[in-house]
């Protein structure tokens, strides 16, 4: 990809580990090309809670993309643990920044449906420079 | 039906009864003097104000000159009410007033308003001193009906709209001040409930685009078309996810034909937006009306950007919209002026932005569009009927 800060290409996920929650399958299909077309060198997806909270618990993820609601249940926990272990995150929803994210809302939130290109630079924001 | 009325001895100002009136969901609040009855929606904050105008100028006669009958007939009054002295020591409540408050202040004790704690309608708290009544008395006036959020002793908040009025004596000095509560708890929870249902139908919708895209792409990609076909459904798709966006935070009420452009606009890079130029005035339009016209306002962008003026480093186009009256039916006309680009051509066949942009503003808006291929610029001008009225 374009890095967006350089304007050089830069493939600024090589050897990354990206979580994604997200509880439909299909759309996490596409998420996993996206991330794997940017460069990253895994996907670990998890389609709830307790499933994301057991992937932290055995491995560290470099970056992670939450969906918000996962079949009725609320992606916070995760987005609780990601906070104290210091792994930054995206939500990536369908829902607006004021409703249910208002308290999230010093996160990046990106807003379905969306393009590999707007997921990577949203990403790309979070990794240290 | 609900209906009691308060008989009682005429006071010197001639009022000689207050009732309420339930039918259905519709409540109405009855002024009566002598023979003659005043009525008043209760659902209208307008007449509740006017109500309770008309009432605190007559409870100042009747509190100077109470016989005992006169506080009978408030206390039978269904709505809370009460009323301080001129230095808003609570003088006076109702049983409405203690329900309302879930608590009993004792006379003479309790200041300004008889709740246990107040809240501003945001929510951050509110002293007693600074309170509807409060502010009336200080300012010596009526004041419009405020919002405001009471804290029972059991921790349960109750929204309401108090409508306060100074009482004056025969000379027009401040004696005291009436205040009337109206409980709005039903109101704040049916717009709650209503903004959690848009909230929540966007966020399904936008879930069903995003799969609705994934299966899209799984599907040109087994099928090894180029990745220009699926940029080009991206785009349509993400153009209909951002009207839906828009009319969610404007809760699928009307919306200004502006943002519905910015929307269209927005994912251009800074550089191709300088080159645009857009100027109209505020036109509302309804949402059946955004949604088609992001879509066919999406198409010229795009083909602008492909093939017209945004597709050169000269290139320029102008957007200009207007709304026109014709007795009671409003029209948005939008011109589209692309120049400076490469020479224009007619297109050997009618793609989808075409027959979106002739067709679907004819057969789904009852309105027109015409699309020319000035070689000098393409040239689209575009006229709507709109559905909702002005406001």
């Amino acid at each position: 990809m374009t890095d967006p800060r350089t304007g050089e290409t830069a493939e600024i996920f090589r050897g990354l580990n990206v979580m994604v929650v997200e509880d439909e399958a299909i759309v996490s299909f596409m998420i996993e090309d996206m991330l794997l077309d940017h460069g990253c060198a895994a996907v670990w997806h998890a389609s709830n809670v307790s499933a994301a909270l057991a992937i932290l618990d055995a491995r560290q993820p470099h970056l992670a993309v939450l969906d918000v609601n996962l079949g009725g249940e609320l992606v916070f926990p995760v987005a609780k643990r990601l906070e104290e272990a210091g792994i930054p995150f995206v939500f990536a929803t369908g829902y607006g920044r004021n409703g249910i994210l208002r308290d999230w809302a010093h996160h990046p939130i990106i807003h379905k449906p969306y393009d590999g290109n707007t997921l990577a630079r949203a990403l790309s924001a979070l990794l240290p420079r | 039906m609900k209906n009691f009325a308060v008989s009682c001895a005429s006071n010197p100002k001639g009022l000689s009864g207050v009732s309420s009136e339930q039918s259905g969901n519709s409540e109405t609040l009855i002024l009566q003097q002598g023979n003659t009855a005043a009525r008043y929606d209760a659902a209208d904050d307008d007449r509740v104000a006017s109500f309770a105008d008309a009432f605190g100028a007559r409870m100042a006669g009747g509190l100077a000159h109470d016989d005992g009958q006169f506080r009978a007939m408030l206390e039978a009054l269904p709505v809370p009410v009460y009323a301080t002295d001129q230095d808003g020591w609570i003088r006076f409540f109702n049983n409405a007033a203690a329900d309302f408050w879930g608590r009993r202040p004792r006379l003479g004790e309790a200041r300004w308003c008889g709740s246990w704690r107040l809240y501003d309608a945001s929510g951050l708290p509110l002293a007693h001193d600074q309170s509807p009544l409060a502010l009336a008395v200080k300012k010596n006036c009526s004041l419009p009906a405020s919002e405001a959020i009471a804290e029972r002793p059991d921790g349960t908040r109750v929204p309401f709209l108090a409508y306060p009025k100074p009482l004056r004596d025969s000379q027009g000095a401040v004696c005291g001040a009436v205040n009337m509560l109206v409980d709005i708890s039903e109101r704040k929870q049916a717009e709650q409930h209503q903004k959690t249902l848009v909230d929540e139908l966007n966020h399904r919708v936008k879930n069903m685009l995003a799969t609705v895209q994934s299966l899209a792409i799984q599907t040109i990609r087994s099928a090894g078309v180029g990745r220009d076909v699926l940029r080009a459904f991206d785009g349509r798709l993400f153009a209909l996810g951002r009207v839906h966006d828009l009319l969610t935070q404007a809760q699928w009420q009307s919306t200004d034909f502006k943002a519905v452009l910015d929307t269209v606009l927005r994912p251009l890079g800074p550089a191709v937006q300088g080159r645009i130029v857009t100027n109209g005035g505020p036109v509302r339009i309804a949402p059946r009306e955004a949604v088609l016209l992001a879509m066919v306002l999406h198409e010229l962008i795009s083909n602008a950007s492909k093939f017209g003026a945004l597709s050169c480093r000269d290139g320029t186009l102008s957007v200009v919209w207007r709304e026109t009256e014709a007795g009671a039916s409003r029209s948005l006309h939008v011109e589209w002026q692309e120049a400076n680009g490469p020479e224009v051509a007619s297109p050997e066949k009618q793609g989808f932005g075409t027959r979106l942009i002739e067709r679907g503003i004819a057969s789904e808006l009852k309105g027109a569009a015409e699309i020319s291929y000035d070689p000098a610029g393409l040239h689209c001008s575009i006229r709507i009927p709109l559905a909702t009225p002005k406001v």
